[in-house]
């Protein structure tokens, strides 16, 4: 393998991993928060839609950007309305909703199918770029990766090291603690999942106008939102972690596309269909070793037994049950 | 700080859980609000610091009158609250929990800061780096209360304390309160179910029953005037005598044998243990949360695997087998949580007799009325929901589900959450059973009570079974003592 052809595997890796970290991200702070938000794959839908066409309206890309960013915001807002505000069930009405935003992204998205518009282009940085392996991956592509990467950096600042950040962990992890401490707990509930919403929409933007450009029946970037839901699980809620459960995701689908020239006689559509599973296996491995009864069992097998990791971290507290098996 | 409750009403439907509730906490003064399980002592505490709102009445607080407080003006006004079970973020570190004291959130400079300065006034050691959720009980109270102390709080609630927290830290935790009120102008309400505890600790005594003020007191406190007004004049006797201590059984052949068995629960593994019961023994589990009791019942019952070792009922072995093994070897468990656990709280009580006696299905509803009904004095009707059961009722119902022939029953706060009447039934229950043939393990938090019920004690701490007591060899002192790891089982000489 030559030294061209893994830089180019790197870069392709973080270009697809991009928009995968920014939904993840905002699911993640979202749940944090207590909100599970099933409406994302909707959401990413839409905003991509609202994304390309509002930077073929103003022919600027970032505007268009900055469009998706406010659809998924919205979208937040319609879930926090219904789901924090008005007490419906806040799995239902995502769920109804990541169906209804498809099915509305792709009628109001008619005009703009098969319609060139303006992209977010390359970056090329002198000086940065020549940097071996890490140089061209980083700063001589889309944009979006770099975006991406500063996000996971300023998500964990924030979850993690801000005094805001304590509070929404805390309300996630104990509503009921967090009211009895006069923390206002649905509104830093709704502040968080607008804030979930917002990447949610940011990440549709960077499909349409960068990863998967252009607007069409079907957008590659479909079922993309259910991934990034499961990956926020993978992750166990923490923004880094998360973020390497995108980029292992976006390695095997890579993975994927530079076997199928090695191996010309399989099916392409194996390929394609192979991320999926790994992605369940790997899923059920990570959080088998949270069971302690499992790892005790395991503990005991030969040689085996010594690769058995630590426990891993669960779901915040107001979640569990819902997405987390508890175990 | 003077601060009134006058004329409380709160209601839970048709449920008056307050019923024209006035109280005085005066200044420089421990204040207990008694009463059993279900009179309403924590629906008031929880009015009083704001997380309830009131159906009626005022609270007036240093000549201010508020018709409701909210759980921040309760705070601003310098009320606190120490939950039965603390309120707080079990997978934060301790000082994020601190940090988040109610007011403005502190820096992580801030928060150590002032949570060392306030643990040196207070004598706590809490280290600020680790998470809450390795804390004991006993721990996390400090935090609470370190909070509560560094929000400088006036009047500070306190709801069952001393459950799941030994006889030092009892100690421990009585002398801080004394000291908080002795500037003469803090007050502290204890909430208890126990009356030595407030005879021990309080200058005044409210006493509620049934949602009612029925009788408030002041030093010295006299016991059979307050157990009357607790429990009506009949009930008093009956709970003023224990009844006997039953004698350790050491003769007949073991029922339940474990030899260096391993149990893994699903988030805990305990130590290898090895324990023998017989036929007819109450044997208590003691320890505080964290020391694997629980775990231990859970093995016993088979839905904790026991991954090593040996288990053995009635000469089956058991161990590594499924639970319907251990129903056909006559186990039987009573879980803490009873309606996640062990009802179905959408099914009909008929329905719950269908599914214990299947191939009894037709005579379901005789066997209702004649078991359930006549023998367990459950008082509901057959085809209402078990969602609707009172909490007594639904442990009556458990009871009555379990067969006549069981060996050994597994019993995890067996009277948690209930009243006298409930309580002295299941004690009753058990002991028919145990002189019946059967063996009976059972979890208590409540040292206490544990121990005026076993005729043997097995104590647990940190994981690991350290002590295997027989009546009349220990006291409250010494088991508390091993149960937090005070002493080691070696030093422990009857």
């Amino acid at each position: 393998m030559s030294f061209e052809y893994l830089t180019a595997l790197i870069a392709a890796v973080l270009f697809a991993a991009a928009p995968l970290i920014l939904a993840a991200l905002g699911e993640t702070i979202s749940e944090r928060a207590g909100v599970i938000n099933l409406s994302l794959d909707g959401t990413v839908l839409f905003a991509a839609m609202a994304a390309f066409a509002a930077a073929r309206a103003t022919n600027d890309p970032w505007l268009g950007l900055a469009a998706g960013g406010l659809a998924g915001a919205g979208i937040a807002a319609i879930l926090g309305l219904f789901g924090l505000i008005l007490g419906a069930s806040e799995l239902a009405v995502g769920f109804v909703l990541t169906l209804f935003c498809r099915e509305l992204a792709y009628f109001m998205g008619h005009a703009q199918a098969r319609q060139p518009g303006p992209d977010l282009g390359a970056l090329n940085l002198p000086g940065l770029s020549d940097i071996p392996l890490i140089g061209p991956a980083l700063f001589r592509q889309s944009p979006v990766v770099l975006l991406s990467l500063v996000a996971v950096g300023l998500v964990w600042l924030f979850l993690m090291r801000t005094r805001a950040g304590l509070v929404v962990r805390a309300v996630g992890e104990s509503p009921l603690a967090a009211t009895a401490r006069g923390i206002a707990v649905t509104r830093v509930q709704f502040l968080c999942c607008l804030a979930g919403g917002a990447l949610a929409g940011l990440a549709g933007g960077l499909y349409s106008l960068s990863v998967k450009p252009g607007w069409g029946h079907p957008q590659g970037c479909e079922g993309a939102g259910w991934i990034a839901l499961a990956i926020v699980i993978f992750g166990g809620w923490k923004p880094v972690r998360v973020a390497l459960g995108a980029l292992f995701f976006a390695a095997i689908q890579v993975a994927g596309i530079a076997l199928q020239d090695v191996l010309p006689g399989l099916s392409g559509t194996l390929f394609q269909i192979a991320p999926f599973p790994v992605m369940i296996l790997t899923l059920l491995v990570v959080n088998l070793r949270r069971s302690a009864a499992f790892r005790e069992a395991a503990r005991r097998v030969p040689v085996l037994g010594r690769l058995v990791p630590r426990t891993a971290g669960g779901a915040p507290g107001a979640i569990v049950g819902a997405l987390d098996k508890g175990f | 700080m003077d601060v009134v409750l006058s004329h409380i009403v709160k209601r839970f439907g048709p449920l008056a859980a307050n019923d024209d509730v006035s109280v005085r906490f005066a200044p420089g003064t421990i204040h207990g609000i008694l009463g059993e399980n279900g009179a309403g002592k924590s629906t008031l505490m929880r009015v009083l610091c704001g997380v309830l709102a009131p159906d009626g009445g005022e609270i007036t607080v240093g000549g201010s009158a508020y018709a409701r407080l909210n759980p921040e003006a309760a705070g601003s006004l310098g009320i606190g609250m120490l939950s039965q079970d603390p309120l707080d973020f079990p997978p934060l570190c301790v000082w994020e929990n601190f940090a988040l004291g109610g007011g403005p959130v502190l820096s992580r400079g801030q928060a150590t800061a002032r949570l060392a300065a306030v643990c040196a006034r207070m004598g706590f050691v809490l280290p600020p780096d680790g998470p809450v959720a390795r804390l004991t009980v006993a721990e996390r109270q400090q935090l609470e209360l370190a909070r509560l102390f560094d929000r400088d709080v006036r009047l500070l609630i306190l709801d069952e304390p001393t459950t799941g927290i030994s006889p030092a830290q009892k100690e421990a935790l009585f002398a801080v309160l004394r000291a908080f009120v002795a500037d003469g102008e803090r007050v502290v309400a204890l909430v208890t179910h126990k009356l030595a505890e407030a005879r021990e600790l309080c200058d005044t005594v409210s006493v509620l029953r049934q949602g009612r003020l029925v009788g408030s007191f002041a030093a010295p406190l006299s016991t059979p005037a307050i157990l009357a007004s607790m429990f009506g004049s009949q009930a008093a006797c009956a709970a003023a005598t224990p009844p006997p201590r039953p004698d350790p059984v050491t003769e007949a052949e073991a029922l339940v044998v474990v030899e260096n068995a391993v149990i893994a629960d699903e988030k805990v593994v305990l130590e290898p243990l090895s324990v023998a019961i017989r036929p007819g023994e109450i044997v208590g589990v003691a320890g505080i949360s964290g020391g694997g009791q629980e775990v231990f019942l859970r093995g016993l019952a088979g839905i904790a695997p026991v991954v090593a070792g040996r288990l053995s009922v009635a000469g089956r072995e058991l161990a590594g087998r499924p639970l319907t093994r251990f129903l056909d070897a006559a186990v039987h468990y009573l879980p803490a949580s009873r309606m996640e656990e062990g009802l179905f709280p959408g099914l009909s009580l008929l329905d719950h007799v269908r599914l214990a006696f299947p191939e009894q299905r037709d005579a379901a509803r005789t066997i209702f009325t004649e078991r359930c009904v006549g023998r367990f004095r459950l008082t509901n009707q057959p085809d209402s929901r078990a969602a609707r059961l009172s909490g007594g009722n639904q442990q009556r119902l458990l009871l009555s589900l379990v067969p006549d022939d069981t060996r050994l029953l597994l019993a995890d706060n067996p009277t948690r959450g209930l009243d006298a009447a409930s309580i002295a039934q299941i004690w009753d229950h058990f002991r028919e059973r145990a002189a019946g043939g059967a063996a009976v393990v059972f979890f208590s938090e409540d040292l206490d009570e544990l121990l005026d019920h076993a005729g043997r004690v097995l104590v647990f701490y940190s994981r690991a079974l350290v002590a295997d007591l027989r009546s009349g060899t220990y006291d409250a002192a010494c088991v508390g003592d091993l149960m937090t790891g005070r002493v080691a089982a070696g030093e422990v000489r009857p």
